[in-house]
């Protein structure tokens, strides 16, 4: 294999199973939220890439996100966690939607008290943790549950373990240009992304054109005030991405095409023809993978 | 011994404790963690450099992903967390610690370095990001688009322009000609402005908007690879220059030297350990032969006490012998240690019982054997019991009569050992001196007795003259205890004597109890006690004070009692006292008080009654009126009292008329002594107005004397107001209710009618006054009745609204209604009544009937038609078969006859019959076209239509090519309006538009530039589609005639065609629920407009 930008997905990762079962149940509980609606799954669901599929996503009472949920997929492979990064870890992660009002709304003496009620819990964190049922206990086993959230095997991951006919002559064309045109300056290594940051607009106002500016759209800069930051997004990754719609963190791009589009436009500031889009797009639709043996 | 045990103890113990000590010394490093974290501090410094290197492989284009970065990164501070969560060094004190602190603040440092360094890193992947893919693009497309614009020979000053640009960017961006930026800088602005202001230099016409774009992209990535090259050359700088492995060799070099010392430390304690470890095994063993010498010691000691203990013994034995007592000793588990001579003697005949070692109780069965204990013969065992049991518990001396009536005093001690020393002494002498003593005693106590009975009868004859003294005082003792007055005798308030009633009346256990008092004071209630002692010391001084008056006393269980007092003088014990006779009137003190408590409340209840009440004496005169009643009149209650109320309140009847005294019901009610109720009448206020009133006149009598009367009233306007709005309101819904053509009536819950209107008088056969009371039951036969009364109680049940039909038989037939039972509510929302609404609705249900008849006979016809018209279809299908067959076949063998005569034997025949064959030919094909036409028209009357959503553009497009195919000499030009669609089926439009389309290109088929248009536009909210051309148009004369088969407006020799065409596409939109229609003008072109249905 030559070097290439982007690396295939490992096969499968070492994890701890009984942490991974008890994270899974964690992740399907609305018991996470103040008013027992809303499990982390109802933004991730796997059925749909690890995302909700919806620009903004509902949390509790019906409140409107600021921001379009991310996938679930692949996040251990992230090198920071949500769009503005302040998150180190996967761990740290779960602190956020679990207390954002918007969100699940709830708090952690009101959640570890909800479950220290559930002796199948009770049984379960005992089992694995000698503390039991402790806030930084069930951070670690949501986190390594969603480490288990892997999709190898994406056709493109065959090609670049050496199958050359595991994608078409139009998608390696795709490819080509991904490459050529800039796209893997910033989507580069095992996830597509994921690894960097950004910021949106490089030869282009996007916000200008776009208009309705938020506060959520000054991405980075939140988390870290610095004047450089603004506008700054961790790159997002682009594994699965043909089935992840809408795109971007306003969720404003509908389809892949339109996505491109603006990408080329704002970050890469030169023509992309009828056909390129085409095949940049078939090379993305090459990068959805495969969950617990199954395609996505 | 133990002094010397405890002493080794302690040094054991000392040296244990020590050992300890020094074997944790000894650990206070840890060789395999020191291993690791001299791995970890080589190993940061190789991601260190692994970093570096990374960054500059990625800013040379070397490496092309980010992650190994991140994991760089990643494992770096996975390494400074285990340095700061678990301190390098475990233990020290003093100097150590200051060291210790030393090495956490270097942590600290390379804590922060980090930090900032991962910055840097996260900061130049951005940003080398975007110069890298400026660097991939700007050269190239520059040069590109330069030379694109010399080969079209359009803007040579721009490609100059652009090529300089392109030169002077990558200069600067590779050598970094101070200066030169600025110049560049200034470049790519006026590029820019040419991009926006002057468009014309740029291109013309649509070429310009991908010009201008073109030209703003090279100047925005010219842009960004001056501005990004020093920002990402400036990260890796900083990046370079941070003196890292400095930091790190620092803290290796401290964290080192701390280790090394404690290693020193670590290595002396071992060697103390084991020194001091030797030393201790050396004293253990030095202690082990000590012990032997002395437990060798030890045994021979023992040896000697045990001769020494024997001597002893005998000299002892020796000494007691010499004594007058009798002496034995027993140890402790009762056998005989030694005894003397004296003892032995005394028990001579039982010698053998008296060697040392025999039992206790051997010994003094062996005593009785011998008889030498005469009191325990005949009860032996008894005895020896006793003896054994004192002998065990020695306790005080005891005498024992032995044998020959000698005495002995025998006394036991308990020794320390828990041995028994006994001794006895013989008192036999003593004994026989308290014989005599007896004697002489008993025959005094014999003379006394006699004395005693002397003197006992003349006591019995003075106790008879007590008695009868006794009797007397009794007699009188009973008298004043019987008495209910409670009698106290004081002087100077100290009590001298209370009787039984006063003792009672106090709640005392008994007069004791009261003499003990110290003054009467505790008697008295405390709020009385000062009047009572202003009494007493005035009758001291000798002033007046009462004898008799009231007060309140104060019981023993603190509860109060009303008293009546009365005190006088007596003589008692031959002095004066004062005597108090007292009676208990707490219970006519409490009625008083509850008729006070009674005539209060009465008072305020008649104050505060709503009602107006007063009273009247036998004359009529008000003894007493209530604040209300006042009110009401308009009186002050002061100006009424003592008036006679008649002529001041009633004097009127409502209508105006005098009320005579003797009709006043309310006077009646003292002369006739029954109540009196009256609702209709009015009382007369002050001010001469009046009020309707409610009154109850009731006399009053007290123990059958008649004393006046009392009248209660009520102002009831407010009430009277209230029943004429109810009264209203009700003969409103009456009104209402009967003049509604449905039945309405309303049962109660028991199911009888409480009302029913009109129109059910008139159904039911009975009036409301009758139906009131009664159930269905007593109107309707049982079945009906039954089945109102079921739907009646559903709605009780279920609360709610319940419709239904109802059929009754009348008259004229049966009657259906459609009745609307509903429950209605009481005020506090429970169920009070059922009422019910019927509609007659038979007009209706015979009209819906009549409906349903006729739409079934219609279905029926429907039916036939629909088989007649298939049959008809049938037909009309067979008959377009035999066209198409049966008529062409023999058009096909006059053609093809024709052809073969005319090529096979043209030889015979002469040019003339050439042209007949010819025209004759011509004529066949034609009528072949025709038959055609037809078939397809007939075809487009049946067949089912397949809507679907249509591109008509693109039909339209797809036909154009093909015509433009078939004519390609022709001039035509064809506009075809864009994204034109509509639902139909797309066969069947496709033919209609091919027609109109093959129209216009027919008829412009004389016109020079033939231009056809197909469009779309809007005529009352409808899509109107239309095909346009500027051919030979038609005479709008014949606009009404263009659409039947046959039908033309051009000669044949002008325009050839079958006639068929526009039928086919009236036929076609009609089906379409569309219309067609043209517009046109001679020469000047002709306009198609067709409209379809709108639905889809």
């Amino acid at each position: 294999m030559k070097d290439e930008p982007i690396l295939p997905i490992p096969l499968s990762v070492d994890l701890d199973a009984g942490k991974v079962a008890l994270g899974e149940m964690l992740f399907n509980d609305p018991r996470l939220s103040r008013d027992d609606t809303v499990a982390c799954v109802a933004c991730h669901d796997l059925a749909k890439g690890g995302t909700d599929q919806t620009a903004r996503s509902i949390g509790i009472g019906g409140a409107v996100g600021d921001i379009n949920a991310p996938t679930v997929f692949n996040a251990g492979f992230n090198f920071v966690q949500f769009w503005d990064g302040r998150a180190a870890t996967l761990e740290d992660q779960v602190d956020g939607p679990v207390q954002n009002p918007k969100e699940m709304g709830s708090d952690w003496p009101d959640v570890l008290a909800k479950l220290r009620q559930d002796p199948d819990y009770v049984a379960a964190f005992e089992r694995i943790y000698q503390d039991g049922i402790q806030h930084g206990n069930v951070k670690d086993a949501i986190a390594t549950f969603e480490r288990s959230l892997i999709t190898p095997n994406a056709r493109f991951d065959k090609f670049l373990r050496g199958d050359a006919e595991a994608i078409t002559d139009e998608e390696k064309a795709g490819y080509e240009l991904f490459k050529s045109f800039g796209c893997a300056a910033c989507h580069n290594g095992v996830n597509v992304g994921g690894n960097m940051f950004q910021r949106i607009g490089v030869t282009g106002d996007y916000f200008a054109d776009r208009g309705h500016l938020t506060e959520a759209d000054y991405g980075r800069f939140n988390a870290t005030a610095r004047e450089r930051d603004r506008y700054v997004y961790k790159v997002p990754a682009l594994r699965n991405v043909a089935i992840t719609a809408p795109y971007f963190h306003d969720g404003s791009a509908k389809t892949l095409e339109a996505a491109v589009v603006i990408m080329v436009k704002y970050q890469l500031g030169r023509f992309l023809s009828k056909e390129e889009l085409r095949r940049i797009v078939a090379f993305l639709t090459t990068l959805t993978g495969e969950y617990g043996g199954a395609p996505l | 011994m133990t002094v010397m045990g405890g002493r080794q103890a302690a040094v054991v113990l000392a040296g244990v404790v020590i050992l300890t000590a020094l074997y944790f010394k000894t650990q206070a490093v840890d060789p395999e963690r020191h291993n690791q974290i001299i791995d970890y501090l080589r190993e940061i410094k190789h991601l260190d450099a692994t970093l570096t290197r990374d960054v500059l492989k990625m800013r040379s284009g070397v490496l092309s992903h980010s992650d190994t970065l991140v994991s760089t990164i990643t494992r770096m501070r996975a390494i400074l967390n285990v340095f700061q969560e678990h301190p390098l060094v475990i233990s020290g004190v003093g100097s150590k610690m200051v060291r210790q602190g030393e090495i956490a603040g270097r942590v600290d440092g390379y804590a922060g370095l980090l930090a900032k360094r991962a910055l840097i890193v996260e900061d130049f992947k951005s940003d080398n990001a975007i110069l890298s893919n400026s660097l991939n693009y700007f050269p190239y497309a520059a040069a590109e688009y330069s030379s694109k614009l010399r080969e079209k020979g359009g803007n040579n000053a721009l490609a100059e322009e652009i090529d300089k640009l392109r030169l002077g960017v990558m200069s600067h961006y590779v050598s970094r000609i101070s200066g030169l930026r600025h110049e560049l800088e200034s470049r790519i602005e006026s590029l820019k402005q040419i991009a926006h202001r002057s468009p014309g230099q740029l291109a013309s016409g649509a070429a310009f908007n991908r010009t201008a774009l073109e030209v703003v992209h090279l100047a925005a990535h010219a842009q960004i690879i001056l501005e990004y090259r020093d920002r990402v050359d400036s990260l890796v700088h900083k990046l370079l220059s941070t003196p890292v492995n400095e930091i790190v060799d620092d803290l290796h070099r401290l964290y080192s030297a701390f280790y090394n010392n404690l290693l020193k430390n670590a290595n002396f304690y071992r060697l103390l350990l084991y020194v001091v470890s030797l030393a201790f095994l050396a004293y253990i063993v030095y202690i082990l032969l000590k012990l032997r010498r002395t437990a060798r010691a030890l045994e021979r000691t023992n040896e000697m006490l045990e001769e020494r203990a024997e001597s002893a013994q005998e000299r002892l034995a020796a000494a007691i012998d010499g004594l007058p007592d009798m002496i034995s000793l027993d140890d402790a588990d009762g056998r005989l240690v030694v005894c003397n001579e004296g003892y032995r003697k005394l028990n001579q005949a039982a010698a053998e019982a008296l060697k040392p070692g025999t039992r206790f109780e051997d010994r003094m069965r062996a005593f009785m054997r011998a008889g030498l204990i005469p009191e325990s013969v005949g009860r032996e065992e008894d005895w020896l019991r006793e003896r054994m049991e004192r002998h065990r518990n020695p306790g005080a001396p005891f005498e024992l009569l032995c044998q020959d009536g000698q005495w002995l005093l025998i006394r036991e001690h308990r020794l320390a050992d828990g041995g028994t020393l006994t001794m006895r002494t013989d008192i036999t002498e003593r004994k026989r001196a308290e014989e005599k003593i007896i004697n002489l005693n008993e025959e005094l106590e014999q003379r006394v007795e006699k004395r005693t009975r002397d003197l006992t009868q003349e006591i019995a004859e003075r106790k008879r003259a007590e008695v009868a003294l006794r009797e007397s005082k009794e007699r009188f003792r009973i008298l004043i205890d019987g008495s209910s007055q409670g009698i106290l005798v004081h002087r100077n308030l100290r009590t001298l004597y209370v009787n039984r009633s006063f003792v009672e009346m106090f709640g005392y256990d008994g007069a004791d109890e009261i003499l003990a008092l110290e003054s009467r004071e505790a008697m008295t209630a405390p709020e009385e006690r000062a009047r009572l002692l202003g009494y007493h010391q005035a009758r001291l001084r000798g002033d007046p004070a009462p004898v008799d008056y009231e007060y309140k006393g104060l019981r023993k269980d603190g509860s109060k009692i009303w008293l009546e007092n009365r005190s006088f003088h007596i003589e008692w014990g031959g002095d004066s006292a004062i005597c108090t006779t007292l009676f208990d009137i707490t219970e006519r003190k409490r009625a008083e008080e509850a008729l006070v408590k009674s005539k209060r409340q009465n008072e305020m209840l008649l104050e505060a009654a709503g009602e107006g009440i007063y009273g009247l004496d036998l004359q009529g005169r008000t003894t007493f009126i209530n604040p209300a009643a006042a009110r009401m009149i308009g009186w002050e209650p002061e100006d009424l009292i003592g008036r006679p109320q008649h002529d001041i309140l009633h004097h009127t009847k409502p209508d105006g008329s005098p009320y005579p005294r003797e009709e006043c019901p309310i006077y009646a009610a003292f002369k006739d002594g029954q109540c009196h109720h009256v609702a209709d009448e009015v009382f007369w206020r002050k001010d001469g107005t009046s009020f309707p009133v409610e009154y109850v006149s009731t006399p009053i009598r007290v123990e059958g004397e008649m004393l006046g009367a009392v009248v209660v009233f009520t102002d009831i306007t407010e009430r009277r107001r209230a029943e004429d709005a109810l009264r209203e309101s009700e003969e409103r819904f009456r009104a209402v209710v009967d003049n509604s053509p449905t039945k309405i009536h309303i049962k109660d819950l028991d199911g009888r009618y409480t009302m029913i209107n009109r129109q059910s008088e008139i159904l039911f056969g009975v009036t409301n006054e009758e139906a009131r009371g009664k159930t269905s039951r007593d109107i309707f036969p049982k079945e009906v009745a039954d089945s109102f009364t079921g739907h009646d109680q559903a709605v009780i049940e279920s609360g709610r609204t319940i419709e239904n039909e109802e059929e009754w038989v009348q008259d004229d037939g049966v009657h259906t209604f459609l009745t609307v039972k509903f429950p209605i509510l009481g005020a506090t929302g429970e169920i009070v009544a059922v009422g019910a609404i019927g509609t007659d609705i038979t007009k209706r249900k015979r009209a819906e009937e009549e409906i349903r008849r006729l739409n079934t006979s219609l279905e029926g016809r429907v039916a036939q038609r629909t088989a007649e018209l298939e049959a008809a279809n049938k037909e009309l299908e067979a008959f377009s078969y035999s066209v198409s067959h049966d008529l062409r076949a023999p058009l096909r063998t006059i053609d093809g006859f024709s052809r073969i005569i005319l090529e096979e034997h043209a030889e015979s025949l002469d040019d003339e019959g050439k042209n007949y064959l010819e025209r004759v030919r011509a004529g066949s094909q034609k009528m072949g076209l025709l038959i055609d036409a037809i078939l397809q028209l007939s075809r487009l009357a049946r067949g089912e239509l397949k809507r679907k959503k249509l591109d008509l553009s693109k039909i339209v497009r797809s036909i154009v090519a093909e015509m433009k195919e078939s004519q390609p000499d022709r001039d035509m030009t064809f506009k075809v309006a864009r994204g034109v669609t509509a639902a139909g089926d797309e066969q069947l439009i496709k033919v209609a538009l091919q027609n109109l389309l093959g129209n216009a290109v027919k008829y412009t088929g004389k016109t020079e530039q033939a231009r056809i248009e197909f469009g779309v536009t809007n005529g009352d909210g409808r899509d109107v589609y239309f095909v346009r051309d500027n051919g030979a148009g038609f005479d709008m004369s014949y606009a009404d005639k263009l659409f039947a088969p046959f039908q033309r407006a051009h000669a044949p020799a002008e325009f050839e065609g079958t006639g068929i065409g526009l039928a086919t596409v009236q036929r076609i939109i009609n089906r379409h629920s569309g219309t067609v229609w043209a517009e046109a003008e001679v020469d000047k072109g002709a306009t198609f407009f067709f409209t379809l249905s709108q639905e889809g």
